[in-house]
C-alpha cells in the first residue's frame, strides 16, 4: 500500500508542475472491480485500477502519449496484493516523418489490427493479456516500430517491427489453469531389451502415471536477431473498408519442446509406474496471413475477418525417457521409449476466422452478432471450436441506465456429439451513469456445459459483479 | 373533353412547375447553409433532461463542403477524445480512445442520438437535405417559406417527414420539425442567432427538442472560422485517431 500511496504522491506532484502547460492533457480513469463466486461466496477476483494517461500535442508535428496502471489485485492478505505499476503506453508520434503522410510511431504501444468486435484473429502484433479471462481482447503493449503511410485517402500502408519477444500473461488468480495448454502424456511408456541381454518376462508397455510436472520457460534470447515484423495494407473501396496483412512473429503461448521423464517408481506387477516430467516450453514462430473486411448493407454493420497461420517449421515434443537400469540398480539391457509427440506441423496451417453483424432498431435496441471460429488461445484445426456470441443491450433514461438482458454465447467442442461437448455462457449487465464521468455496472456470469473446452471449466465460477469507473 | 385535357395539362404543368421550385428553394437552402468552403467551429453542447438538469459538453468540429465533417469531444473527461468521421457514401466512423481504434457506425445506428444527445448521429451527418429529402412541397407564409421533405428511398432514417421554415431573404432553415412514421411530430430544431458573418448566412445557435420524451439539447457554437483553407487529409480516418 505505501508503495501506492507514493507513487500517486510522485504523480500529483508532476502533475502540478507541469498540468499548467500548453497542449498537455492528463486523463485517466479510477476502476474498482470485485467478482464474487455465486456458488460458495468466496472472492473470484478483486482489482482497483487506477489509470493516469499523460499526453502533449506538438501542433500537427507529433504526439508524446504515456499510459500506466496502477493496481492492486488479488487478496487484500496476500503480500503480492499490491502490483507494480506497469507503463501501458510510451510512445512518441512523429506526424509527416521524412516524407509527407508518414507517421512513425516509436516505442510502447497497442498495435490494433482488425475490424470485428473485440475477438480479432487478425489482432496478433501485442501478445495477448489474458490475466483475466473475461476482458476479451485485452493485449499487453509491446515495444514497437510503427510506419504508416497513406498514399491516398483511402489507403493506408503499415509496417511494424518488434524488437523483442514478450510472452502473453496466462490468466490470474483462480483462473490460472484455465486456458494452460493441454500437456497431457501417453498413459505407457515402451520398454525393450537390447539384443545381447538375458530375456527378461517383461512387459512390452508400463503404465505410467504423472506424478508431478514441471514446466520450464525458454524465452528467445534478447538479441536483436529474435524480431517479429508485419505489414497491412487498409484500402476503402466504394465503401467498405478491406485490409490484409501478414506477420511474421511468435506466438505469445508456448508449446512443449523437451519432456525429461524421471521415474519416482517402478512397477512391472501392477504395471504402473509414477513419474515426474519437467517439461521445456519454447515459443514457436509463426506466418500470420490475415484478412479483414467492414462495410454496411440495409442499415446492417458487417465485418469478417480471418487469419491463416503456418508454423515455420515443425513443432515436436522430444521425450528423454529415464534409464530403468539406472533405477532398478543393475544393466538389464532395458530401453524406455515413449513417442515424440508432434504439436504443430508446417504443412498443416489453421484458419480461425469471425464474421459478425450488428443493428440498432428503431425503438434503440442494439444487437450483435458474432460467429467465431477459433478462440485466443486455440491453435491448429483439431483444437479451434465454434463460438456464437450475440448481445442485446438498449438505453433507458436519457442514456442514464444501460440494460443488457441478454448477453453471451454458445460454444460447439463437437458438432458430431453437441450435447456432450458444449458450452454456454449468460452475462446480463445492468449499467448505470449517474453523472458524465461515472459508469456503475453490475451483473452476472452463468456458465453452463459439459465434455471438454475452455468454458465448460468455468461452470463452477458462476459469478456476481460489480465495477465502476470514474473517467477523469 | 378538349376542355379537359387543356385543364389536366394546365395542372400538370402547374404541378411540375410547383415541385421544381420547390426543390430548387431546396437546393439554395443547402447552399446558403453550406456555402462557407470549409468550417472550423467551438461547440458547447448543454443537454437538459426533462426535469431542467443539464450537463455540459464541449467539441470542436471541422467541415468541409457539404460531405465531410470530424466531430470531436473535449469535455467531460469520459467522452473527451471520442470522435466521429463523416464521409461521402453513408461512411461514418467513431473513434473512442478507450478502444483503441476507430470502428464504421452502422446506418441502422445513425438514428440513435448521438452521445445522450438531442441530435443523432444522422443529424450530426454531414450530408446535404437535398441528397437525403425529396422537396415535396412549398409554402409562403408572411416572409418564410415553408418546405416540406420526404426521405429518399436510399435514406435510412426513423423520419418520414420533414417540415422545414426558413427565410425568404436568407434562405437559412429557421426552424425544422421532424415526423415519424405516424406523422406524429416527434423532434424540433430551432436555429436561433441567425447572422450574417463575412459572406455567409449561419446560426450560432441551436436546440433540438425531443418532444416524446420532453428533453432538450442546446449546442452553441462558441467560435467560428471560415475558409481557412482545410485541406482533404484533415478528414481521413488518420486524423480522426491521431488527435
Amino acid at each position: 500500500m505505501r508503495k501506492l500511496i507514493v507513487a500517486l504522491i510522485w504523480l500529483y506532484v508532476i502533475n502540478s508542475a507541469i498540468a499548467q502547460t500548453d497542449g498537455q492533457n492528463w486523463k485517466g480513469y479510477l476502476q474498482p472491480d470485485y467478482r464474487v463466486n455465486l456458488h460458495n461466496g468466496l472472492w473470484l477476483w478483486s482489482e482497483n485500477r487506477l489509470t493516469l494517461g499523460w499526453n502533449k500535442s506538438f501542433e500537427d508535428k507529433a504526439k508524446i502519449t504515456t499510459d500506466i496502471w496502477f493496481r492492486t489485485l488479488g487478496n487484500p492478505s496476500d503480500p503480492n496484493w499490491i502490483k507494480l505499476p506497469e507503463v501501458r503506453e510510451a510512445k512518441i508520434d512523429v506526424y509527416d516523418f521524412l516524407i509527407p503522410k508518414l507517421d512513425l510511431s516509436f516505442g510502447r504501444q497497442r498495435i490494433k489490427w482488425g475490424t470485428a468486435d473485440k475477438v480479432n484473429p487478425t489482432d496478433n502484433l501485442n501478445p495477448h493479456d489474458l490475466e483475466d479471462i473475461w476482458d476479451f481482447g485485452r493485449h499487453k503493449p509491446s515495444d514497437a516500430v510503427v510506419l504508416k503511410y497513406y498514399p491516398d485517402e483511402q489507403t493506408k500502408i503499415e509496417g511494424v517491427y518488434l524488437p523483442f519477444f514478450q510472452a502473453l500473461n496466462m490468466p490470474a488468480g483462480v483462473y490460472s489453469t484455465i486456458l494452460m495448454p493441454d500437456f497431457s502424456f501417453p498413459d505407457s511408456m515402451t520398454i525393450r531389451q537390447k539384443p545381447g541381454y538375458p530375456p527378461l518376462p517383461l512387459p512390452s508397455k508400463i503404465g505410467i502415471q504423472v506424478d508431478t510436472v514441471i514446466l520450464q520457460y525458454i524465452n528467445p534470447d534478447f538479441s536483436a536477431k529474435n524480431f517479429s515484423f508485419a505489414f497491412r495494407l487498409s484500402r476503402q473501396v466504394k465503401g467498405i473498408d478491406l485490409s490484409a496483412s501478414y506477420h511474421y512473429g511468435y506466438d505469445g503461448i508456448p508449446v512443449p519442446a523437451v519432456a525429461n521423464i524421471a521415474l519416482d517408481s517402478l512397477n512391472f506387477l501392477q504395471n504402473r509406474s509414477y513419474i515426474s516430467v519437467t517439461t521445456q516450453l519454447i515459443y514457436p514462430r509463426l506466418h500470420r496471413i490475415g484478412f479483414d473486411i467492414a462495410g454496411n448493407l440495409k442499415g446492417l454493420g458487417l465485418w469478417g475477418e480471418a487469419c491463416l497461420t503456418i508454423p515455420d517449421k515443425d513443432y515436436v515434443l522430444k521425450v528423454n525417457t529415464p534409464d530403468i537400469n539406472q533405477v532398478i540398480g543393475i544393466d538389464l539391457g532395458i530401453i524406455s521409449e515413449v513417442s515424440d509427440s508432434v504439436i504443430f506441423r508446417k504443412n498443416k496451417p489453421w484458419l480461425k476466422y469471425v464474421v459478425g453483424a450488428d443493428y440498432t432498431f428503431e425503438n434503440g435496441v442494439y444487437t450483435n452478432f458474432q460467429y467465431l471460429h477459433g478462440f485466443l488461445h486455440e491453435r491448429t484445426n483439431k483444437e479451434l471450436n465454434d463460438y456464437y456470441l450475440l448481445r442485446l443491450e438498449k438505453r433507458f433514461l436519457n442514456d442514464k441506465l444501460k440494460l443488457a438482458p441478454i448477453s453471451g454465447g454458445f460454444v460447439i467442442n463437437d458438432y458430431n456429439d453437441v450435447f456432450s461437448n458444449y458450452a454456454w455462457m449468460w452475462i446480463p449487465e445492468c449499467s448505470y451513469y449517474p453523472n458524465d464521468n461515472t459508469e456503475i455496472s453490475l451483473g452476472v456470469k452463468i456458465i453452463d456445459g459439459t465434455g471438454k473446452g475452455t468454458f465448460n471449466s468455468l461452470k463452477d465460477f458462476d459469478e456476481c459483479y460489480i465495477r465502476v469507473k470514474y473517467s477523469f | 373533353m378538349k376542355a379537359l385535357v387543356v385543364l389536366f395539362l394546365v395542372n400538370l404543368t402547374a404541378l411540375f412547375a410547383f415541385g421544381q421550385n420547390a426543390t430548387e428553394v431546396l437546393k439554395k437552402m443547402d447552399e446558403t447553409i453550406y456555402a462557407p468552403k470549409d468550417q472550423t467551429i467551438s461547440i458547447k453542447m448543454t443537454i437538459y433532461d426533462k426535469n431542467g438538469k443539464s450537463s455540459v459538453r464541449e467539441a470542436n468540429t471541422l467541415q468541409k463542403g457539404y460531405d465531410k465533417r470530424i466531430f470531436r469531444f473535449t469535455s467531460p473527461a469520459s467522452q473527451a477524445g471520442i470522435g466521429i468521421l463523416s464521409l461521402p457514401n453513408d461512411v461514418m466512423y467513431l473513434y473512442m480512445p478507450a478502444y483503441e481504434k476507430e470502428r464504421r457506425i452502422a446506418s441502422s445506428a445513425k438514428n440513435q442520438n448521438f452521445a445522450g444527445s438531442d441530435f443523432s448521429y444522422d443529424d450530426m451527418e454531414s450530408k446535404s437535405y437535398a441528397e437525403k429529402y425529396d422537396a415535396i412541397s412549398l409554402k409562403n407564409e408572411g416572409n418564410d417559406y415553408i418546405l416540406e421533405l420526404k426521405p429518399k428511398p436510399t435514406h435510412q432514417t426513423d423520419y418520414t417527414k420533414l417540415i422545414i421554415t426558413l427565410g425568404k431573404d436568407n434562405y437559412y432553415p429557421k426552424k425544422v420539425q421532424y415526423f415519424d412514421k405516424s406523422n406524429k411530430q416527434i423532434k424540433e430544431l430551432n436555429n436561433q442567432k441567425i447572422e450574417k458573418k463575412g459572406n455567409y448566412w449561419v446560426a450560432t445557435l441551436f436546440e433540438m427538442k425531443d418532444l416524446r420524451k420532453g428533453t432538450r439539447t442546446v449546442m452553441e457554437f462558441t467560435s467560428v472560422k471560415y475558409d481557412s483553407g482545410l485541406s482533404d487529409d484533415e478528414f481521413t480516418v488518420r486524423k480522426l485517431v491521431q488527435k
